[in-house]
């Protein structure tokens, strides 16, 4: 493929080669990461397409709360209605295209545009146009509601949303995903999540690296060396868990639905909550699950459902698209409601000082894709590759396939996916 | 010199440390019970709330130890800085506590091969700063360092070194 000069429109099947495999190898074309071309063509085959993860029911717990987010590059206002529905809208007023919404978050019983004062219920219905006679008698009121979001559904409270009305169910999406978001669900031994406000972050390349990056179980003892040797040194506190170069137990996952799953094969502890009240919190895991069941929930695991959204052991991940080069992540720390002080604490300050804005591991990861940004942007350079484990990993009947910890299984079936939506039909 | 200008002395000195990369002398500013605290919310409890930074003396020293014996790739090139302190007030509490405010103009920069994304550029960190201070019987000691950022509520891009 031409590198330097990108086809100035997109068709399906110029993105048939960007993701090629063989028995020896899969590769993808770095045109993937920077052609502005093809990030044109995401936001319509994959960020309008597809499901994208809107918000935790807790962000909307009461009627009026409502929080501003995005699909690609649509602003979009998720809200609960007055009978307790979550509702999402796109953030723009029918009459002169104003945005209606200029806060984050917050709670309201209608929603007035700055404009011209044409106000919407939060069920989107127009509710009234100041000085309404001077609109023809039988002007369409009933048609100017609030462009809908197509589709809203959502599973263990997470709320997906989709611009299409035609996708398919988000419990079918899922599909073998759904086992472990109830493992992680499992973590609130009966009680509820609360997400804590996001941390914030950003960085100068593609949001695929961000994806590839958050199940990548092969970098994490090169990039983050310095942070690991740190933990070493101070009684290893931070994480509990001592690194070797190339983890021997835990497990990758890609599923046919773009899905993927790095499991560690142990918990990630610290030494910020006493042995007593982890002991408690386990045995109340226990007395709900069994001690088997227990171990998987407690399971180091790091989950990314296609494209863009990451379920963490302590956080939820969205990865926001802004420009080709240019990728936005929030970070929603996840309180357990009902649970010890210390155990909400230690979650909240886990994610923050290991991956958040100034996080001792996760800023070096974004240095990582600011290099690779600048040098996959030049020409000279077709492909990159994500081979590691390519000829040992398992596949199962259902076409869900399981590496080690450190192969490049979950990459490859975001990938597959990616290129299955992005060049036509899904295989 | 008064306790006043001790302390007028210290907030400077805390900044020419950061400035100058001298973490292990910037550390021992601090008290053994010291927090550092860049907020995303000022008027929320830190503990169950979520911070840029909130941070422990002990989980302070990891960052410092992190950034001068051990080869971070996000400080590789090394960020240089400015610091502009102004509109420095100090209140004394008594002959052994007090209070520093002031604006934080922090510019930084990293530069290496600097026509790559994530170099080259200047980062502006803007703020206001509080300290308290507490005496100790080998001097001043900072209890808290606060920095409430302009931005605070916005995307932060690779804050790999320490304000």
């Amino acid at each position: 493929m031409d590198l330097e000069a990108p086809p100035p429109t997109w068709t399906a099947d110029r993105f048939g080669p960007f993701v090629t495999e063989d028995a020896t190898e899969f590769k993808v074309a770095t045109g993937a990461y920077h052609r502005a071309d093809v990030f044109q063509a995401e936001l319509k085959k994959i960020f309008y397409s597809t499901w994208i993860y809107l918000g935790h029911e807790s962000e909307i717990a009461a009627p009026g709360d409502y929080k501003a987010t995005w699909i690609g590059q649509q602003s979009v206002i998720l809200v609960r209605d007055a009978d307790g529905v979550a509702r999402a809208f796109l953030n723009i007023c029918r009459h002169r295209g104003a945005g209606l919404c200029r806060e984050e978050q917050g709670n309201t019983k209608l929603f007035v545009c700055p404009y011209h004062g044409w106000s919407y219920g939060l069920d989107g219905r127009l509710a009234a146009i100041v000085d309404r006679s001077r609109f023809p008698d039988d002007f369409p009121t009933e048609e100017k509601g609030l462009i809908p979001v197509a589709r809203v559904e959502s599973y263990g409270g997470l709320i997906f949303g989709s611009l299409n009305a035609a996708v398919e169910s988000l419990d079918s999406y899922l599909g073998e995903a759904k086992p472990h978001i109830d493992l992680w669900l499992g973590r609130c031994a009966g009680g509820r999540y609360r997400v804590a406000a996001p941390h914030r972050y950003a960085y100068r390349a593609n949001w695929k690296l961000q994806a590839e990056n958050v199940y990548d179980g092969y970098h994490a003892h090169f990039v983050h060396r310095s942070a690991y040797n740190t933990f070493q040194k101070f009684d290893n506190a931070f994480t509990g868990r001592q690194y070797t170069a190339i983890r021997s137990i835990g497990q990758t996952r890609g599923f046919p639905k773009g899905h993927g799953v790095l499991q560690a094969g142990s918990p990630l502890e610290n030494k910020f909550v006493s042995a007593e009240i982890r002991q408690q919190y386990r045995d109340e895991l226990e007395r709900l699950n069994g001690k088997a069941r227990t171990d998987e929930i407690l399971e180091n695991r790091h989950m990314l459902i296609f494209p863009s959204v990451v379920i963490m052991d302590n956080n939820i991940r969205v990865i926001q698209p802004r420009a080709v080069n240019h990728t936005e992540v929030y970070s929603y720390p996840m309180i357990i409601e009902g649970a010890h002080d210390d155990i909400n604490s230690s979650r909240l300050h886990d994610v923050q000082t290991r991956v958040g804005p100034a996080g001792i591991i996760g800023v070096d990861d974004l240095e990582v894709f600011h290099g690779a940004q600048t040098a996959m942007s030049g020409p000279g350079v077709e492909s990159i590759t994500l081979s590691r484990g390519l000829h040992l990993e398992e596949q199962t009947p259902s076409g869900e396939r399981i590496g080690a910890f450190t192969d490049e299984t979950p990459q490859r079936a975001f990938w597959r996916r990616w290129q299955a939506d992005m060049g036509g039909a899904q295989s | 010199m008064s306790a006043e200008a001790e302390i007028a002395k210290l907030v400077m000195l805390e900044a020419r440390l950061l400035d100058e990369f001298r973490l292990d002398e910037w550390l021992e500013l601090f008290s053994a019970d010291a927090t550092y605290w860049l907020p995303i919310d000022e008027t929320a409890d830190p503990t169950f709330t979520s911070s840029i930074i909130h941070e422990t003396r002990d989980i302070l020293a990891m960052r410092v130890e992190q950034l001068m014996r051990e080869n971070r790739h996000a400080q590789s090139p090394r960020s240089e800085i400015v610091r502009c302190v102004t509109n420095l007030d100090i209140d004394l509490d008594g002959a052994d506590a007090a209070t520093a405010r002031y604006n934080l103009i922090a510019i930084e920069t990293r530069s290496g091969d600097w026509r790559q994304p994530g170099l080259g550029e200047k980062h502006f960190y803007v703020g206001r700063s509080r300290f308290d201070f507490r005496r100790h019987a080998e001097g001043w000691r900072i209890t808290a360092k606060q920095v409430v950022l302009l931005d605070r509520r916005q995307p932060i891009e690779a804050l790999s070194f320490i304000l």
